[in-house]
């Protein structure tokens, strides 16, 4: 077994700078310190991105597209595609208008009225770590701001159902926070059974924990659930997804996996929604 | 070092850091997780023992966290920690036939693989995916070996 040979590596320096990258990751995880500095330089990356994009790599394949005399189609192509996931959200929203409004004019009258940008908008997904998402607690994605960045607590649903809620928001974009997050929570119900859903950290899974003694009852999986209201953040009535695992192991308590039906990977269109009561 | 052998450096380990996550969005199914960054970081370390020191390691490390969105300070303190172990057995490497050093490397990749689970991934970590990862990275470090020699001889200048 060889023994650690005697050098010249400066232990001071290591030792030093170990304590700064604990003192570093102490402050970010319990005061959250670095987060402004991670969202200045995340949007300075998407600019820089999209700069490079629209400057260097668009005009390379304009220019191999006009040599084939297809640009025209390809930008009706792009545009098409885009109508196509934004039509789908609105059918999405028009299927649950009662759900989602609680204006009994419902839908239509906020279409006509010039005021529909304040009740819903549509937003462009700037960036979503997938690997994040499919390895790690942590499950956000970020939106392109519109006009104005989105209100903190505005639902996120994208075609499939509801997706998150509006984390936090810069002048550029805006962070979601994913149902499945493992610091997200959302009140929901089955029939007379309410709980609240807590992210899992696993994609498109959030769950129930709850007493066993305080709810008797056999809920069975494949029992679907839908928002509950409370607490005036989501709308009441939505869909979520269906129990898939009942965990019985725990005396005392039970925990209902349920695996939301909205797959934030699907699309690259989502809306942001308010409830009335919101604003 | 120069300004231009740490660009060097930067850019290839950022390249595995960016093959790391398109791989294992993949790969995470299947309980495994490459760190080719990490391994091509101590690639790095172990071939320039004069040249990468704790102030550069730190810096990297740095830098991965604001890419990767990780809590700040944790790939630093990571990579500040393996410097130092590759540091510290540097002379010893030269006795050791190149499946130990494989398997050292394999290791190191395994803790590293755990402390970024263990505060990322609290609520679902598995030692399965560790265990799968270290012979993952065991192979991995094999070819990394191989290709960053190559590519050394070629792009690195002294």
């Amino acid at each position: 077994m060889a023994r650690i040979a005697p050098g010249n590596t400066p232990k001071f320096a290591y030792i030093l700078l170990v304590i700064i990258a604990s003192l570093f990751l102490y402050l970010d995880i319990q005061y959250k310190t670095f987060t402004p500095t991670k969202n200045l330089f995340n949007s300075g990356l998407l600019t820089s991105n999209l700069l490079v994009k629209s400057i260097i790599f668009n005009p390379i394949g304009n220019i191999y597209n006009v040599t084939r005399s297809k640009i025209d189609l390809v930008n009706t192509n792009t545009s098409l595609l885009n109508e196509l996931e934004l039509s789908r959200i609105e059918n999405f929203l028009i299927l649950n208008k009662d759900e989602l409004f609680k204006n009994q004019n419902g839908l239509l009258s906020f279409i006509k009225s010039s005021s529909i940008k304040n009740s819903y908008e549509l937003a462009k997904i700037s960036s979503f770590d997938t690997n994040l998402y499919k390895c790690c607690d942590s499950h956000r994605l970020f939106l392109f701001n519109n006009t104005k960045p989105f209100q903190n607590g505005g639902t996120v649903i994208n075609s499939q159902g509801i997706l998150g809620q509006i984390a936090s928001s810069n002048k550029r974009v805006s962070e979601v926070i994913l149902l499945s997050d493992i610091n997200h929570s959302i009140p929901i119900k089955s029939n007379e059974f309410f709980c609240n859903a807590s992210g899992t950290g696993r994609p498109k899974v959030i769950e129930c924990r709850y007493d066993k003694s305080l709810w008797p009852e056999y809920l069975s999986e494949g029992e679907s659930f839908y928002t509950s209201g409370l607490g005036g953040v989501f709308p009441e009535g939505i869909y979520i997804g269906s129990v898939t695992y009942i965990n019985t192991n725990n005396e005392s308590e039970i925990i209902l996996e349920i695996e939301s039906k909205a797959d934030p990977l699907i699309q690259n269109h989502v809306m942001v929604i308010y409830p009335d009561d919101f604003k | 070092m120069t300004l231009n052998n740490l660009i060097k450096i930067l850019v290839s380990i950022l390249i595995g850091v960016y093959l790391d996550s398109r791989i294992n969005f993949y790969a995470s199914d299947y309980y495994l997780s490459f760190t080719l960054g990490f391994l091509i970081f101590c690639f790095w370390a172990f071939s320039l023992p004069n040249n990468l020191y704790a102030l550069s390691s730190f810096c990297i490390g740095l830098i991965i966290d604001l890419i990767l969105g990780c809590p700040f300070g944790l790939n630093a303190l990571l990579l500040t920690i393996s410097s130092y172990l590759i540091h510290s057995y540097r002379y010893s490497f030269r006795i050791f036939s190149f499946l130990q050093i494989t398997i050292f490397f394999a290791l190191l990749s395994s803790f590293y693989l755990g402390f970024i689970n263990l505060f990322m991934n609290t609520a679902n970590f598995s030692y399965l995916l560790i265990m799968f990862s270290f012979l993952l990275n065991g192979l991995t470090w094999i070819f990394i070996y191989l290709l960053m020699n190559n590519l050394k001889k070629r792009f690195y200048r002294q």
